[in-house]
C-alpha cells in the first residue's frame, strides 16, 4: 500500500513539475474559463436574485468546458515524447499510473477554479459559505477527472481526438455535473450541508461507481 | 541482477496479429545470461512486437514469452522490474531535464537511496558522457544524447535482460563505440540481451546468436 501511494505520488509530481514547464493545461484552461465568464457576465447583466440562479450553471459550465481543454492535452504530453512507454515499462501498476494522473487532473482543475471563483464574487456579487462550496467542488471535480483521463486515454490513438474526447465525455459526466450546478444553486442561496446531501449522495455514488471502473479500463486500454 | 539460473528470456509459441496480419507466428527463442541474441529482419518483419510482448507494452494473442521464469501477461510487474529496453524513441519527459527524467524513473523503480545523486549513478552516466549535460532539458539534447540518457534510463534498475531496437540507428560512430561498449560491459557482468537490428554485424562480444526473423517465424 505504501509503494502504491509512493507510485500516485511520484506521477503527480512528474506531471506538476511538466506542466510548470511547459504551461499547456493550465493556462488554456484559465484563459478560457475566464473569458466565458466576463462574457456571461455582460450577456447576463445579472440582478442579485437572479445571480444566485445563473452563476452555479455558469461556473460549472466553464469548468466542464475549461476542463476538456485541458484534458485533451494531458496523455498528449505524456505520448508525444514516448515517456508514456518509459513510464508503463517500468513495475508501476495501471492502476497506480491512472489514479496519478487522475490526482494531477483534480490539482489542475482546483487551481482554475481557485482563481475562477474569487472572479465570479466580484462580477456576480456572491455570498456563500466556503466550506460546503470546498466539499461540493472536490467531489465534483474528482468524478470529472477520473472520467476526462479515462476518455483522454482512450481518445489519445484515435485521429479526431478533440473532437471524440467531448463526444464521449460529456453524456458520461451528466449526472456529476447536475449534481454539482444543483448543490452550487443551493449553496449560493444561503443554503449548508443539510439541504444538499440528496445531491451530494449521488455525487459520491458517481465518484465510486468510476474510482471502480475508471482504473480497469485503464489497464485494458494500456497494455494494448 | 537477478540470480536466476535458466534461460533469462523464453519465449515459445509466441503468435501475434494486428487485424488480419500475422506479424510472429509461433515463434520461439530463449537468451541466456552473458548471451546476446541479434534478431534481423526487414521493415514490418515483427521484430518490435517482438520486443515489445517481452517488455510487457503488448500482450500476445497466444504463446508464453518469460523473462526469468515470469510470464510477461500473467505477472507483468514482476517481468518488467528485470527488462531495460532502448527503443527507437528515448521515452523519456522531453521538458524534463536529464536528472529529473532519471530521478522520476529510478523512484518508479523503487531506487529510494539517492539515486542520483551516488556513486552507483555516477558510474552510470560517467561512460555515456552525459556529466556535463544533466542538467539539460531533453528537447536540447541531439539525437545521439537522447539515446544515451535512454540507455541510462534502461540500466538505472540494473535489469536482467536489455532489449535494443535497432540501437545504432542514427548515431555517430563515436556513439555506437560507447554505446557497443557499454553493452559489451553489461553482457560481461552476466546480463542478456536482444538485439533487433537491420544488419548482422555487431561488436557485442563473442557469445551472439543470430536470428532472421522472417514470416513470423525465426530462423
Amino acid at each position: 500500500m505504501k509503494t502504491y501511494v509512493y507510485q500516485i505520488a511520484v506521477i503527480v509530481w512528474k506531471d506538476t513539475l511538466l506542466e510548470m514547464r511547459t504551461r499547456e493545461v493550465v493556462i488554456s484552461m484559465i484563459v478560457f474559463a475566464l473569458l466565458s465568464v466576463v462574457t456571461f457576465n455582460f450577456a447576463f447583466d445579472a440582478t442579485p436574485s437572479m445571480a444566485n440562479m445563473v452563476a452555479s450553471g455558469i461556473l460549472w459550465v466553464t469548468l466542464v468546458f475549461g476542463a476538456i481543454l485541458g484534458l485533451t492535452r494531458v496523455f498528449a504530453l505524456e505520448v508525444s515524447s514516448g515517456g508514456i512507454d518509459g513510464t508503463l515499462l517500468s513495475p508501476i501498476s495501471r492502476d497506480a499510473f491512472f489514479f496519478g494522473k487522475v490526482i494531477s487532473t483534480l490539482i489542475f482543475m482546483m487551481f482554475v477554479e481557485a482563481i475562477l471563483l474569487p472572479v465570479m464574487v466580484v462580477f456576480f456579487d456572491l455570498y456563500f459559505q466556503l466550506i460546503p462550496l470546498i466539499l461540493v467542488s472536490i467531489l465534483a471535480l474528482f468524478g470529472l477527472a477520473l472520467v476526462g483521463s479515462l476518455f483522454s486515454a482512450m481518445a489519445i490513438n484515435t485521429k479526431a481526438r478533440e473532437v471524440m474526447l467531448p463526444v464521449l465525455y460529456l453524456p458520461v459526466i451528466v449526472p456529476v455535473l447536475l449534481s454539482a450546478v444543483e448543490c452550487t444553486e443551493v449553496i449560493l442561496a444561503g443554503g449548508g450541508l443539510a439541504d444538499i446531501t440528496k445531491w451530494l449522495s449521488m455525487m459520491l455514488v458517481f465518484d465510486a461507481t468510476y474510482m471502480v471502473a475508471a482504473p480497469f479500463c485503464f489497464s485494458a486500454i494500456a497494455s494494448e | 541482477m537477478s540470480k536466476f539460473s535458466g534461460s533469462v528470456v523464453k519465449v515459445k509459441g509466441l503468435t501475434k496479429s494486428y487485424g488480419r496480419l500475422r506479424v510472429l507466428n509461433s515463434l520461439d527463442v530463449e537468451v541466456s545470461r552473458g548471451e546476446v541474441a541479434v534478431i534481423y529482419g526487414s521493415n514490418g518483419s515483427g521484430k518490435t512486437t517482438l520486443q515489445s510482448i517481452i517488455s510487457s507494452l503488448t500482450t500476445p494473442d497466444a504463446g508464453l514469452a518469460e523473462v526469468c521464469g515470469r510470464d510477461t501477461s500473467i505477472r507483468s510487474q514482476m517481468a518488467r522490474e528485470l527488462v531495460g529496453f532502448v527503443a527507437h524513441t528515448p521515452f523519456l519527459y522531453e521538458a524534463l531535464t536529464v536528472k529529473e527524467n532519471l530521478l522520476f524513473f529510478s523512484r518508479l523503480y523503487g531506487l529510494t537511496e539517492g539515486p542520483v545523486d551516488g556513486e552507483a549513478f555516477e558510474r552510470l552516466i560517467s561512460p555515456l558522457g552525459l556529466d556535463e549535460r544533466i542538467d539539460q532539458r531533453i528537447d536540447t539534447l541531439s539525437h545521439g544524447y537522447r539515446k544515451r540518457v535512454s540507455i541510462a534510463r534502461a540500466l538505472l534498475h540494473k535489469p536482467a535482460v536489455l532489449l535494443l531496437d535497432e540501437p545504432e540507428s542514427g548515431l555517430d560512430i563515436q556513439t555506437v563505440e560507447v554505446f557497443e561498449g557499454i553493452i559489451s560491459d553489461f553482457i560481461r557482468s552476466g546480463g542478456a540481451a536482444l538485439v533487433t537490428t537491420h544488419s548482422r554485424a555487431s561488436a557485442y562480444g563473442e557469445k551472439v546468436t543470430y536470428y532472421n526473423l522472417e514470416q513470423g517465424k525465426l530462423f
